[in-house]
């Protein structure tokens, strides 16, 4: 048995992890390249996306927050 | 069998990434700047409420027709905003030249700071710097209240940052500043003049010129105003590199608000500078190898940095117009031996910014930099001992 609690945990630590955890590694990997992909766009572009002087900021935030927030719900659903 | 990996074997790699995004993310957010962005309002109001107070210009309730004036931009490649302050300070007071510009601006200043989130090597002639110490007080005009951090313009008043509803009122004020023969600088590819307009005819705007040629060790000429299209101004003006780019919509402008320092007060400020920058070309020499990046300032200022809260770059594109028109201007009030020593300097700087030229990887730059202030340091040293 799977905890719902520790795989939400794990997919908030990093989205992907949750999902590793319950033994669902494709969507797993989905999430983690996803995020991955994210981030390191921010990374790149830091100085650029990090001043919120641009909708593109607000775009790319939201994005972010979107595959959390996916990866959160969807692990704890997703867990027995 | 069990389906998935164990929690323990996740756990780990889990907070150590989440830590590292936390610390990168916490490094680089500022919330002042993201605040600032809802409080567009207030910082607008703030500021033009201020500028009606401290601005000395008389400014008229309507534009002027049409204006025109002669300020033109020294040649500066690489350093336009230099040519064109140049340019504005020789205009107004005819006796400053490009030397003498550069002088007041101090041009033996190397910076080596490192505070918290911010960090800046690098040689640090200001045109600001000069006219605050010809006795002006200089202004920047956005229409957003996001300003650069205090390292990119030590010696600019915060204040000073102007916040505009929109370009449109930047335009009536700028045409404003115009007709009251003040004489605004604008990014438009290089820093430029605006040095005229013609409501009757609005492809009849003239700003001052800039070019991509030239010797930086030679005196610079005065460049030929150019005439140029309203239309192509305004697009060009608000998408220096995108349509969110930091110096979108931006100018500048100054005004004489007290009498200018002395050369004697130049000089041993300048002194002071020359006697400390040996040790902080150390300490970029050592930044340089661990870990720096470096870059051309003005680009620095262009690619987004400016509206951080962290300024980190190593500039060197502006070293070789200054250390020459110092030696220049030394050798003018007959101090020879020191003149030489900065002219050689000049010619160390000219040589590397040729060999950079050439030289597409930024390792390889880096390296080519970290070399020629290996060389330039002694020299330096000699120079600090020399000033009289």
């Amino acid at each position: 048995m799977k905890d719902k609690k520790i795989s939400s945990l794990l997919s908030l630590l990093f989205p992907g992890l949750g999902h590793f955890y319950i033994g669902k590694y494709f969507d797993g990997i989905i999430l983690f390249w996803g995020a991955g992909f994210i981030w390191l766009v921010l990374y790149i572009r830091s100085s650029y996306l990090l001043t919120f002087d641009n909708p593109k900021s607000f775009l790319v935030f939201g994005a972010l927050l979107v595959v959390y927030a996916i990866a959160v719900v969807d692990s704890y659903r997703k867990t027995k | 069998m069990k389906e998935g990996l164990p929690a323990k074997l996740l756990l780990l790699p889990g907070i150590i990434i989440f830590v590292a995004l936390f610390s990168f993310f916490s490094f680089h957010f500022d919330p002042q700047i993201f605040l600032t962005r809802f409080n567009l309002k207030k910082e607008y109001e703030k500021d033009q409420t201020y500028l009606k107070m401290a601005l000395k210009t008389k400014l008229p309730e309507e534009p002027l027709n049409q204006v025109q004036y002669q300020a033109q931009g020294y040649r500066c490649p690489g350093c336009c905003l230099v040519g064109a302050g140049a340019g504005l300070a020789h205009y107004y007071e005819p006796d400053i030249d490009f030397d003498a510009f550069i002088a007041y601006g101090i041009p033996t200043i190397f910076y080596a700071e490192e505070k918290g989130k911010t960090k800046r090597f690098g040689p640090g002639f200001d045109v600001w710097r000069a006219f605050a110490n010809l006795g002006y007080t200089a202004y920047r005009g956005k229409p957003s209240p996001i300003h650069p951090p205090q390292i990119i313009f030590p010696t600019f008043n915060p204040q000073n940052y102007i916040t505009f509803q929109d370009k449109d009122e930047e335009i009536l004020f700028i045409k404003k500043l115009l007709s009251a023969g003040n004489i605004p600088i604008i990014p438009w590819g290089d820093f430029l003049m605006v040095t005229g307009f013609n409501e009757n005819d609005r492809d009849n705007l003239w700003f001052s010129s800039q070019t991509n040629k030239g010797s930086l060790m030679e005196y610079p000429p005065l460049l030929t105003n150019s005439k140029r299209k309203f239309a192509d101004w305004v697009q060009a003006w608000g998408s220096q590199g995108g349509n969110y780019h930091p110096e979108n919509y931006v100018f500048y402008w100054v005004e004489k608000v007290g009498p200018r320092k002395t050369v004697a007060e130049i000089l041993k400020e300048n002194k002071l500078a020359a006697q400390e920058a040996p040790a902080k070309m150390q300490k970029a020499i050592d930044y340089l190898k661990s870990t720096g990046r470096w870059g051309d300032f003005i680009s620095a200022l262009n690619v987004g940095n400016v509206s951080t809260s962290r300024f980190e770059d190593y500039s060197a594109s502006i070293d070789i117009p200054m250390t020459a028109a110092l030696s220049r201007y030394l050798r003018k009030l007959g101090y020879g031996k020191l003149a030489d020593q900065y002219w050689e300097i000049a010619k160390i700087y000219d040589q590397t910014q040729a060999a950079i030229g050439n030289e597409p990887d930024s390792g390889k730059q880096i390296k080519l930099v970290i070399e020629t202030l290996v060389k330039v340091k002694p020299l330096a040293e000699q120079a600090a001992a020399l000033w009289p």
